[in-house]
């Protein structure tokens, strides 16, 4: 007998697991399948390791240089062996805490590969056996692939997507990276910091591409002195392998020869979701599913949430979508109606991006007034020699509504979500402006940045 | 460049609806040249251009109705044509032009949305009151129990109605007088007026009046009337400050006419009526109708009301309720002269007479006082030959 499901999730990641266990808060009878690992990309291939091995170097980089102004003495030498089981650990950790919130709120998880028949079926298979489920509902949250490059693909040893990245146990030499998005600036950071030679090859004129330029040119300066070459506008020609590396040719006519070579130029969906055609769930051009704002597909019954549905990739913003989902299973009415998904890069300095560009205010037709103020005039900034960084806050011209918040600075993954919130509460400049904000903090350029906005900064010299 | 914003038109007006640009984007205007037409609660006026200078930008669309300091327009005035750009500094702090239609920011919490959600509020049709012109959850509480707007799409099947936007005129009368019932407390009493005096007073006057070319109505005789009351009863010759809970009282009077016009009801006002004898009365009257009718009225026509009336007798109408004309305290409704029987002694005899009626807000007077009032109007009305006394 076909067991029955009021919710069939496929897929464990911070969409799948955070949908699965809403389902369950809400009461509904909620199943959970998981090919691989629960946690999904993020957990096992992704934000987490990738910021176990980001915060990694921070720390050594940081210990590097008190050796090299000599107030710490003795020699360092990364182990990333040692690292690796460090990693695996972490992962482990909140692989468990997921699996044990999922059965606390009575969601049951199989590990499995899920085919989906039709908009109430589900095709489980184990290792070993086949079953179908029967599903009043099925959440699809399977996530994405690395894309790869037609002029240098793949071999999963020397050339290398970001999941292989994060699991290296020797440092690479000499790495080149592919994409200079977030996912290969922050490993490429890190590398560096932990002593590779480190070459950015990115395609388009500017780094991180849709972050306000003013933050992509303060981390490109900050590499740079870490002694990254950065190459804009440019890709991978050819490659070829020796003996003595990977020659690899790039379309500036610049030639290197590398360890490793990682590619990071994006996210693509996965040849499983083409099936879904198939059932009438619509796709997009790029072959992302197709939802509206209840994460509802063409077919009834039938949702889709995270890197499924395309752009942007972020777990958090899965997980919302996730929560939605939920919601609208159990008849709430509920609505993916964010105002603000917050961007969060571990770069150096780290960026903290939310809501529009200053470019991307002024063409969807807003007066816009924009301000900046620098961690140069900030007391923390200065004390902690982080003087390389900068809020900048795009509001609109009248009200002073803010439209967009844009951070370059320590902490700035942490900082960014009080300017989430900002946007999500409506707040105009006068709002953060008269927010106290603690002393002496990095968090205070955001207010000193909304002063900015009204014109009456405290700490930066009248025009 | 230079935002040119609507300006503060007087009168208390706080927002206006665009009725037609008189210029477009990229013409040159000249310092005074009339901009744009915009219609107010009271009146149409035209708008001159505060510069000199090329119109970089229409920022809003006829039919917008815009508030009192939004941007309608951005100029390039010549003095900033001739001056250089600025040069960007490191801390720059400067405002862009839009390039595009603005789109339209909806400022809501995300519970206030959730609510809105359940309540199938749309939110871009609540207008916010919070801080910033953000919608609070009491504006889409208040949202939500409004009847719908006319302008709501039905289905094609239903199409045994015509579906007309609130616009214009309309719209301002309707908020008018929305906003007269809110806030005031009216009540309306009634008197009969036994018109025998009164009708054959007007009748000797029309031949006068008749020599000079001027038609005469029993209003100026009820205006007369009202200022001798009035001038007993100076309560009712007043308006409320909502802001400073004052009532403003005054000596002089200026009574607002009710005039239907083929837009819809206009009430221009006579100014100093007690200075003004019967025949100057009936001629401003009639001017200040045949303006009303033909929308040129001017702002000082409309403003500086003290007492309004409304003779819906004139069309034939019996007795009504009239709304306050706010923030005045109160409204006199004349219903038709009729024939009607009555008694006096112990007879029952028949003679001609007329329904008023008589709305107040009760915040300002009680019942008592308006009646004492009432009953010195009808005196005054039944035996004109008092008001000489």
């Amino acid at each position: 007998m076909t067991e029955k499901y009021d919710a069939v999730v496929v897929g464990g990641g911070p969409g799948g697991y955070v949908c699965a266990i809403r389902l369950g808060q809400l009461g509904k009878k909620t199943l959970l399948v998981e090919e691989r690992e629960l946690g999904g990309e993020c957990t096992n291939a992704g934000c987490i390791p990738s910021k176990v091995i980001i915060s990694f170097a921070n720390k050594f980089h940081e210990a590097k240089k008190l050796i090299n102004d000599g107030s710490l003495l003795g020699e360092l030498q990364p182990n990333l062996a040692k690292l690796q089981e460090k990693k695996d650990k972490v992962i482990q950790r909140l692989r468990d805490g997921i699996a044990f919130l999922l059965k606390s709120n009575g969601v049951k998880i199989v590990k499995g590969h899920a085919e989906i028949r039709d908009s109430s079926s589900v095709e489980i298979t184990t290792s070993g056996s086949r079953e179908m489920v029967s599903a009043s509902n099925i959440v699809i949250a399977s996530g994405t692939a690395p894309t790869e490059l037609p002029s240098i693909p793949f071999d999963g040893k020397h050339v290398i997507s970001f999941a292989e990245a994060l699991s290296l146990r020797e440092l690479p030499k000499r790495l080149l990276v592919v994409g200079g998005g977030p996912i290969g600036l922050e490993l490429g950071t890190a590398y560096s910091k932990l002593g590779s030679e480190v070459i950015v090859v990115e395609l388009m004129q500017q780094l991180l591409p849709g972050i306000e330029p003013e933050l992509a040119r303060i981390v490109k300066r900050s590499l740079e002195k870490k002694g990254v070459k950065i190459h804009l506008g440019t890709t991978v020609e050819n490659y070829r392998k020796n003996g003595d590396g990977l020659h690899v040719n790039l379309t500036s006519g610049d030639r290197y020869v590398v360890d490793c070579v990682l590619v990071a130029v994006g996210k693509r969906p996965t040849k499983w979701l083409e099936k879904l055609r198939d059932l009438g769930v619509e796709l997009d051009g790029k072959g992302f599913i197709k939802v509206d704002d209840r994460m509802r597909t063409s077919v009834d019954g039938v949702y889709a949430i995270g890197d499924v549905t395309g752009p942007p990739f972020l777990a958090h913003r899965a997980s919302r979508q996730g929560i939605v989902a939920a919601e609208v299973i159990a008849g709430q009415n509920a609505v993916f109606d964010n105002r603000a998904i917050p961007n969060a890069i571990f770069t150096d300095p780290e960026i903290g991006s939310v809501g529009y560009t200053e470019a991307e205010a002024r063409g969807s037709g807003f007066s816009v007034t924009s301000a900046r103020f620098p961690l140069s005039a900030l007391g923390r900034g200065v004390l902690e020699d982080e003087t390389e960084g900068v809020v900048k806050i795009v509001a609109e011209g009248e009200s002073g509504s803010i439209l967009g918040i844009h951070i370059a600075a320590p902490h700035a993954t942490e900082l960014i979500n009080e300017a989430a919130l900002a946007l999500e509460m409506a707040a105009t400049a006068e709002d953060v402006g008269y927010t106290i904000h603690a002393h002496p903090t990095f968090a205070e350029s955001i207010n000193e940045a909304a002063h900015a906005v009204l014109r009456r900064a405290i700490h930066l010299a009248p025009r | 460049m230079t935002l040119l914003k609507l300006p503060d038109i007087g009168e208390g007006i706080s927002e206006g609806e665009i009725i037609r640009w008189l210029v477009k984007e990229g013409d040159f205007v000249k310092k005074y040249q009339p901009l744009v037409e915009v219609m107010t609660v009271k009146v149409n006026v035209e708008i001159p251009s505060p510069y000199e200078g090329h119109v970089v930008k229409l920022l809003a669309r006829e039919g917008q109705v815009v508030k009192v300091g939004e941007p309608i327009a951005e100029i390039q005035t010549s003095q900033e044509e001739t001056e250089a750009p600025p040069t960007p500094r490191q801390q720059a702090t400067q405002t862009v032009k839009p390039t595009k239609p603005q789109e339209q920011r909806i400022l809501a919490t995300p519970a206030v949305r959730k609510l809105a959600r359940e309540l199938g509020v749309d939110l871009s049709t609540v207008k916010g009151t919070g801080p910033g012109g953000r919608i609070t959850e009491e504006d889409v509480r208040k949202a939500a129990s409004a009847p719908p707007t006319i302008t709501a799409t039905k289905p094609e099947a239903l199409v045994s109605e015509e579906r007309i936007p609130l616009r214009g005129l309309r719209r301002m009368i309707a908020e008018r007088l929305v906003k007269s019932v809110s806030r005031a407390a009216p009540v309306t009493i009634f008197e009969y007026i036994d018109a025998t005096q009164l009708i054959r007073l007007r009748d000797e006057a029309r031949q006068m009046a008749e020599e000079r070319g001027v038609k005469i109505t029993y209003l100026p005789f009820i205006m007369k009337a009202l200022v001798k009351s009035l001038g007993e009863f100076p309560l009712l010759n007043a308006t409320v400050d909502d802001e400073k809970q004052e009532i403003i009282v005054y000596k002089h009077y200026n009574f607002g006419v009710a005039v239907d016009t083929p837009e819809g009801l206009l009430v221009p006002i006579v100014k100093n009526v007690e200075s003004k004898d019967v025949i100057t009365l009936a001629v401003e009257i009639s001017e200040l109708a045949d303006r009303a009718r033909r929308g040129a009225l001017k702002l000082e026509d409309v403003s500086g009301g003290t007492f309004s009336i409304t003779n819906y007798g004139a069309i034939g109408g019996l007795n009504g309720t009239p709304i306050i004309n706010y923030p005045e305290v109160a409204i006199l409704g004349v219903g038709r002269v009729e024939k009607r029987p009555a008694v006096e002694g112990d007879q029952l005899i028949i003679r001609p007479e007329i329904t008023l009626a008589l709305t107040f807000d009760h915040r300002v007077v009680d019942g008592a006082y308006v009646s004492r009032f009432m009953n010195r109007l009808k005196r005054y009305l039944e035996n004109p030959a008092f008001m000489i006394i």
